[in-house]
């Protein structure tokens, strides 16, 4: 019965995760990226140098723009149309609010054997004009919604592996992935 | 990495290697893995060795083409946390009329960095045939695979990859210490079906005076079913 128990839990566990992440992620040339794109990040304030990524998923892919405003490191998201996703900030774990972290923490818990997080970043959600805003500083991060992506390396009852979390400002899961790495056999025969 | 290129550069002293033998050969192989469950994983490889032409560096004399042998080699991985693997296989060899076994565990560990892969790998083989006392062997080897498009190597892409091993041997009463580096360029059809190929340059002997040196053409067929 233990054994029978046990093996529901794995193939729920295995239903749980169904979503899977590939990670692929190419520099592309300024010639291939949207207008739109281009349009949202060409301002007097926005000065820095931009590298440009088309990041793939198993699901869709985006188009992402790196650059870093007063020492702080952006990562800006658009749909492959250029449309703005969100904007997405490194933060250390610790500095999110006490009842966010207890949150994400009873998820997590009542996820996994164990966990590690290893990256956390703020992802401001909003209306393009309010994110352009906030990216050139003449608006806070008040004005717009909050989400947190949690990268963490997790034990399930089977493995271990790399998990993407997403949750909202209060610590809600709101998706999840897991994250598949590329083929290692011809580094490792 | 710089520091085991600098280690290997040292090793191959002008000296050893102008008194020193060579053998030129093709070494194909194809590798077949394939997950036996979500931590279990099987790979089978064979691998021929085929000799062009050998000789002494200072002298003309020189042999012609010959066959060598083949390996037939089958680990059994286990992953172990995020990105190492334990495992451990056996290798038959046909070299002439002989039957050649030897036993092979390893510890790989495998890191993603933003712009490359790299890979560790320890090892340790035990060679057994009639004819020969048995070799025991300690083995390190650093492999890191670059892409040659982007940060990340991709299907219908190219990489380059080096591979750097210390291989050190005992046999007998005897010792001996032998450094590969194996620079490949490869080619990614689908993640799982990738084609390498390049120069896998062997020394040894350079310990006692005039060293071997075998040049071998690598060609490695990675397919995973």
């Amino acid at each position: 019965m233990k054994l029978l128990i046990l093996s529901f839990l794995i193939v729920l566990g295995f239903q749980s995760f169904g979503q899977e992440k590939f990670e692929r992620e190419h520099k592309i040339s300024i010639e291939e990226v949207p207008q739109q794109a281009l349009k949202f990040i060409n301002s007097p304030k926005l000065t820095n140098k931009i590298k440009w990524y088309r990041e793939i998923n198993s699901e869709y892919s985006t188009i992402e723009a790196k650059t870093e405003v007063n020492g702080i490191k952006y990562s800006i998201e658009f749909t492959l149309d250029g449309l703005i996703e969100d904007i997405e900030v490194e933060i250390k774990f610790n500095k999110l609010s006490e009842k966010t972290r207890q949150n994400i923490r009873e998820v997590l818990d009542s996820t996994f054997i164990k966990h590690k997080i290893r990256k956390t970043q703020i992802q401001y959600v909003g209306e393009p004009k309010e994110l352009k805003h906030f990216l050139e500083g003449t608006i806070s991060a008040d004005n717009l919604s909050v989400n947190y992506e949690v990268v963490l390396k997790a034990k399930d009852l089977v493995r271990w592996s790399l998990y993407e979390f997403l949750f909202s400002e209060e610590g809600s899961l709101l998706d999840k992935n897991r994250i598949v790495f590329r083929n290692t056999d011809n580094l490792k025969y | 990495m710089k520091k085991c290129l600098f280690l290997f550069i040292l090793f191959i002293s002008n000296s050893t290697i102008a008194q020193g033998t060579y053998n030129i050969g093709l070494l194909p192989s194809i590798n077949i893995n394939t997950d036996l469950s979500q931590k279990w994983n099987l790979n089978f490889k064979t691998e021929s060795r085929q000799l062009l032409k050998s000789g002494t560096f200072n002298e003309d004399r020189n042999s012609g083409y010959e066959y060598i042998l083949t390996d037939y080699t089958t680990i059994v991985s286990r992953t172990v946390g995020l990105n190492n693997a334990i495992t451990a296989g056996y290798l038959f060899r046909v070299e002439g009329d002989e039957i050649i076994h030897r036993s092979i565990q390893q510890f790989i560990i495998t890191r993603r960095f933003p712009k490359y892969r790299l890979a560790h790998r320890f090892s340790t083989d035990q060679t057994f045939t009639q004819s020969e006392s048995p070799v025991f062997r300690l083995r390190y080897r650093i492999t890191v695979e670059l892409p040659l498009n982007g940060d990340a190597v991709d299907q219908k892409e190219f990489y380059l990859k080096i591979n750097n091993e210390y291989l050190n041997e005992w046999q007998s009463s005897g010792y001996d210490l032998e450094a590969r580096l194996v620079p490949l360029l490869g080619y990614v059809f689908t993640d799982n079906n990738k084609l390498e190929a390049g120069v896998d340059y062997r020394i040894n002997s350079f310990i006692k005076g005039a060293s071997d040196n075998t040049f071998w053409f690598s060609a490695n067929w990675f397919i995973k079913i």
